[in-house]
């Protein structure tokens, strides 16, 4: 079946089965690797990307669905000079372990942003609601995503706590 | 940190590492990565036949129609193997690589088939004809005292002439299921006879060794290199993996990749139960006896249990004093799934029940719980530093006190609140391995840490890089890190993959000495043989204060002059580490829903090199508690808990030890062994005794049952309460 | 047997794809339960099937509208898009609080309404909701050999008649409620009667329990729409449904008590201890006194921001 999509921006057609998984066409045909696949069933969110500029698993979509849709991976809100302040903010909030959770994490976090500039902890946390981190909780995450918007205390300031 | 922030970041290289960049851009290659898009042409997909039937035996496996189809390289069986040994512990009567006509557990590998693709190997697996003769029980249901595979006694005191009186309590503490994301994934290269692994883990030295045994191969010739780890961490599946792999890839002359299924990473943990119970004087509550017995399941074969199960009966004290200890324990086999170590093995399974008996006890003599545990801890420094400063930071907070009256119509939430302490038991090392570490200063100016260890994870590297950081006077983001295979360095190393931080720390200091006066040399020669000093990522001429940085040094040597090794031999009795925690629930009474607030730990670790890889240990160990106690009761598959399960706060209280003085001379500790044990093991227990206050009633299982969860009510005509204790 | 994708843009081709089908076809929204629970499909649900038809990007069955007497939910509406619409959020608290607490946010963006509708899921917030709004559902039947297609309304509580054991590929099994939809049935529309939403005083909600450490099953959810007027209720429909407990769908029989926190939640609780919760109370979950307790405690959180002190 052809497919016509957009995929990071670039218009894409391809010839692919209607029933192949747009994860495993990422990862496999188009070799995008940041994508991850964890559970395969909806739960660990390591596959999130966007389609149609919204959140969702890329393990429970068929290619077959895409045609037409503007899907994003983290490929594309990955900048090239320099990371986006979602990224940074990561970084400097030591959220990251063994990463397998992140690139998902991002593509919601930056989704969340872009619709609500100052999200307080509690809809952060239901906003990752769809994704598990096996290695250490959530909480430098929720750091990391509040950080964004709040104005840094100070220069080097990376963790600023609100109690809601 | 060692160095003023703003002037490294006038260096040109970033503040973040390599590893983190790769990882929030979604550049981070890990296993599963090279079998979805990475590998070469040519490389076999390799199935594992797995028993259907827990408890079968079975005398013929036909290859014949499997190996006929197309597209089907090799199907191996147990005849094939070179040399079918044990996968592991001490005792004989072990898991064989290969069952050879019996299997005591659903799941048990009888076979492997190596194919072109997954879809090929699957519909090889419906070809094998296998005469499997179920059994009514498992050969280790047959005889129930085939069960018990050993006994283990730990005792400490006399027995008391006087009699007390006692709490006790049955408990049950599960296997937990706990699953990382990735699946467990990996692949061999088969080149010019060698076997050359890709996974998350570098092979140790023993299971180079025992592969090599089973294979048959010169030790030689086994390699691996290391991805980034989103999966397993070594152990058992590890085991599986490397083994399945060189056995496919040896016997089907072809280079292979294996990726476990979702049911076959299903792996639970040793699952403990058994009877504690505290003896204290009638009159004053004083503690005086603990006994008991626990026994360990070790699922189908028994491994390292009885090590984990001793673990556990030396730590049942906890901080507190007895004058008499007497635990009996004994390891139990069961028809499941053998059981694997998972964080905090062996203290956590026993940390909660003792803590709770504690409350009990408090609770009798009208004692608040911290006043009662203060009047029995033991003397030792650690233990009242931690005590007190969970004093300290918990006396601000009161809980209002809840109206338990209040008929149910009218009943509000309930808070609870519990304390926890535990205390780790560091014995003198037994055959210590040596570790080694090298560190070089490359001409990028940034250096290079080469540890004898594997697996290690971010915050181990980052807090090792902050060692090196302050021997050298330079940026802890300058370093990176790697663990390497044994191999590459001067002698052999056999212990497992566990990564040592406590002993690792050490030799990098040693190392990154050794390469300082590398460093201050050369740049004095440089300097016209005045004395130099190291500062800020440079080296200082001290009469006339001009400077070179790093990076300009390195240009100017051969690259081996700036290269230091240390083998670290010999070793003190490490240090244990002490830690407490306070959580705080609030409980629903008529929804029976259970809301975890927070949970704050209080931790002697020594002093403290990389905080976030302590906050790290608290937040992780938090997860894992609130999925060994809630893991579901209408769904029990995903073992992980979600951001909005909670706690919404997790803290650190760290003890303060003062930061600079390990630059010019190693420190007396560096850090503490068993850290996530301990905080695992006090985060659980203090859980676990804030649902007790909360609802007022403790409980003897995990995770939380039903009728334990949710509220019973009492059938009273008219107005109904709750009656809980006072 | 090779299977075809369909994935029609407008409603037309599809009813065109139903009439001339075979039997042996499965209609999809957004996959979200096929997928899940069936990792291959088409393999599983789908054995011995040759086409699928793709719904959940037609135009012409998304739309969320008022009509004459009632307002619609299209079919393939999303149900992150139920969660924004103004009107659901204004008028229909209840929706959209089960909309809130559907599932992730990932799959909210791809559900649709009439796939979470035709799963049957005994703990879909969404579907007790609009049972409390006594929601009617509207299905296409196809044509047949001689006869036109055709479209029909029934109440949703009539769109399940018995429940349904889905076997999943490793052996386990799933309860869910059964509908009435035929192979090349198609879900159009969910209504809900005008009366039910505009009336003075109306309030409503959802509540469910959920267990710690699982993103998709609710224990129990419970659902209310009522009015209160001049500080007394009028009414209350309460739905309750979910692994634990069969569907309920009753009129509380409290109309005339004083909408006050000391009066109503005590005869609340006096209804709820004697309804006979043993008979929908479903194997493995809590006891039928332990139910009614959860129950009690989901309605009176529910009720509390509508009562006086």
């Amino acid at each position: 079946m052809l497919v016509e999509w957009t995929l990071n921006s670039t218009p894409m057609r391809s010839e692919v089965s209607p029933f192949k998984k747009l994860l495993d066409y990422l990862r496999t045909d188009l070799k995008l690797l940041g994508t991850n696949a964890g559970c395969s069933e909806g739960k660990c969110g390591s596959c999130t990307v966007w389609v149609d500029n919204q959140p969702a698993n890329s393990c429970l979509m068929l290619m077959g669905q895409v045609e037409g849709k503007e899907i994003t991976t983290i490929e594309g809100i990955n900048q090239k000079e320099q990371f986006t302040p979602l990224q940074e903010n990561i970084l400097r909030c030591s959220a990251v372990e063994c990463g397998f959770c992140i690139p998902g994490i991002l593509m919601t976090g930056t989704a969340l942003l872009e619709q609500n500039a100052n999200p307080n902890r509690l809809e952060i946390r239901e906003s990752l609601k769809g994704h598990l981190c096996a290695c250490m909780g959530y909480q430098k995450i929720v750091d990391a995503i509040q950080g964004v918007a709040l104005t840094p205390v100070s220069s080097g300031e990376a963790r600023v706590k609100v109690k809601t | 940190m060692t160095t003023n922030e703003s002037i490294y970041t006038r260096r040109f290289f970033s503040v973040f590492s390599q590893e983190e960049k790769d990882k929030v851009r979604g550049h981070a290659l890990f296993p599963s990565d090279h079998l979805s898009a990475l590998l070469p042409a040519g490389v076999a997909r390799v199935l594992v036949v797995r028993s259907p039937y827990a408890g079968a035996e079975f005398n013929k496996i036909d290859v014949t129609e499997a190996l006929a189809l197309k597209g089907v390289f090799k199907v191996v069986t147990a005849k094939d193997v070179p040399n079918n040994i044990q996968f592991g512990g001490k005792r004989k009567g072990g898991q064989l690589i290969l069952a050879e006509n019996t299997v005591r557990f659903k799941g048990e590998p009888v076979g492997l088939i190596v194919a072109e693709n997954l879809e090929t190997a699957r519909q090889a697996l419906k070809l094998l004809k296998i005469d499997w003769k179920p059994l009514e029980k498992s050969p280790i249901e047959k005889d129930p005292d085939e069960r018990i595979e050993a006994t283990l006694h730990y005792h400490e005191g006399k027995k008391l002439s006087s009699s007390l009186d006692y709490a006790e309590t049955e408990f049950l503490f599960p296997s937990l299921h706990a699953r990382y994301l990735e699946p467990e994934s990996g692949w061999v290269q088969l080149q010019n006879n060698s076997l050359e692994f890709r996974m998350g883990s570098l092979l140790s030295e023993s299971q180079r060794v025992w592969l090599s045994q089973v294979l048959n191969i010169p030790l030689a010739r086994i390699t691996a290199t290391e991805s980034y780890l989103g999966g397993q961490f070594g152990g058992r599946q590890q085991r599986e993996m490397i083994v399945f792999l060189g056995l496919a890839s040896c016997l089907s002359g072809k280079s292979c990749s294996l990726q476990f299924e979702y049911e076959e990473q299903d792996i639970g943990s040793y699952g403990y139960r058994g009877k504690l119970r505290i003896g204290y004087d009638s009159d004053s509550g004083k503690l005086r006896e603990l006994s008991g017995e626990v026994e360990i399941d070790s699922g189908s074969y028994e491994g390292n249990a009885a090590a984990f199960l001793q673990t556990a009966l030396e730590h049942a004290r906890s901080v507190y004093r007895f004058d008499y200890i007497d635990l009996e324990g004994q390891v139990a086999t069961s028809a499941t799934f053998p059981r694997r170590a998972l964080k905090g093995e062996g203290i956590t399974s026993v940390t909660w029940v003792v803590e709770q008996l504690i409350d009990q006890i408090a609770e009798r003599f009208d004692i608040s719980p911290l006043e009662f545990r203060q009047a029995h801890l033991r003397d030792e420094s650690s233990i009242r530093k931690v005590f007190e400063e969970a004093e300290r930071i918990e006396r601000p907070f009161r809980l209002i006190t809840a109206d338990r009256n209040r008929p149910l119509w009218d009943a509000k939430t309930i808070e609870g609140r519990g304390f926890a302490f535990q205390s780790f038991q560091a014995t003198r090392e037994k055959g210590f391995e040596e570790s080694e570490v090298s560190i070089e200063l490359l001409q990028a100016g940034s250096f290079l840490i080469r540890c004898s260890n594997l697996t290690l994870d971010l915050h181990v590297k980052n807090a090792l890089a902050e060692v090196a950081a302050s021997v050298l006077k330079t940026h802890a983001k300058a370093f990176q890190v790697e663990g390497k295979m044994r191999l590459e360095f001067e002698s052999p190393r056999k212990r497992e993959t566990y990564p040592e931080f406590y002993y690792l720390a050490q030799t990098v200091w040693h190392a990154a000495d050794l390469l300082r006066q590398k460093i201050k040399e050369a740049g004095s020669a440089l300097f016209r043989g005045n004395e130099v000093d190291l500062e800020e990522g440079a080296v200082v001429d001290r009469e006339t204060k001009k400077r070179m940085g790093f990076r300009e040094l390195a240009f100017t040597q051969a690259r081996q002059d700036f290269q230091a090794s240390y083998i670290l031999k010999k070793i003190e009795k490490p240090l244990g580490c002490v830690a407490g925690a306070i959580s705080r629930v609030v409980v629903n009474p008529l929804t029976g829903e259970l809301r975890v607030e927070s949970v704050k730990v209080v931790v002697d670790a020594g002093p403290v090199i990389h905080r976030t890889g302590l906050e790290v240990e608290a937040e992780s160990a938090a997860a894992w508690a609130m999925a060994a106690l809630f893991c579901s009761t209408v769904e029990r598959d995903q073992p992980i808990p979600t951001p909005v399960d909670g706690p919404e706060e997790v803290s650190l209280f760290a003890i303060d030890y003062p930061m600079q003085s390990y630059a010019d001379q190693p420190a007396e500790i560096f850090g503490s062994r068993g850290l996530p044990d301990v905080i695992m093991s006090v985060v659980l227990a203090s859980l676990v005794n804030a649902i007790q206050d909360a609802k007022g009633m403790g409980f003897k299982e995990i995770p939380m049952s039903s009728t334990f969860m949710f509220p019973e009510k009492k059938s009273t005509p008219k107005v109904h309460t709750l009656n809980f204790r006072r | 047997m090779s299977t075809t994708f369909y994935n029609p843009k407008y409603l037309t081709e599809a009813f065109d794809v139903l009439d001339r089908h075979s039997d042996s076809i499965v209609v999809c929204g957004g996959l979200t339960h096929l997928l899940r629970f069936y990792p291959h499909f088409p393999e599983g649900p789908a054995d011995g099937v040759d086409g699928v038809l793709h719904v959940g990007d037609l135009a012409g069955l998304a739309e969320c509208k008022e009509e004459v007497g009632k307002f619609s939910l299209g079919a393939t509406c999303r149900i992150s898009a139920l969660n924004t619409d103004d009107y659901l959020i204004r008028n229909a608290n209840a929706i959209w609080e089960a909309t809130q607490q559907t599932s992730t946010p990932q799959i909210r963006n791809r559900r649709t309404l009439a796939g979470e509708l035709a799963w049957g899921s005994y703990h879909s917030p969404l579907t007790a909701a609009l049972l409390a709004y006594d929601a009617e559902i509207r299905i296409r039947q196809p044509a047949q050999k001689d006869v036109m297609a055709r479209e029909e309304s029934c109440d949703l509580l009539h769109f399940y008649d018995e429940q349904l054991e889905r076997e999943l590929p490793h052996g386990e099994k799933l309860i869910c409620r059964k509908s009435r939809l035929g192979p090349r049935d198609l879900i159009m529309k969910v209504s809900i009667p005008e009366k039910n939403i505009k009336q003075p005083g109306s309030f409503s909600f959802c509540k469910s329990l959920t267990p710690k450490i699982s993103t998709e099953n609710p224990g129990v959810v419970v659902s209310v729409r009522g009015v209160i007027s001049s500080g007394t209720l009028t009414c209350a429909k309460f739905v309750a449904s979910g692994p634990w407990m069969w569907t309920l769908r009753e009129e509380i029989p409290l109309e005339g008590t004083k909408a006050k926190a000391s009066v109503l939640f005590e005869k609340l609780y006096q209804y709820c201890d004697r309804y006979p919760f043993e008979h929908f109370r479903r194997e493995g979950g809590p006891s039928a006194a332990q139910l009614s307790l959860i129950i009690f405690g989901l309605l009176k959180e529910g009720l509390t921001p509508y009562v006086s002190n």
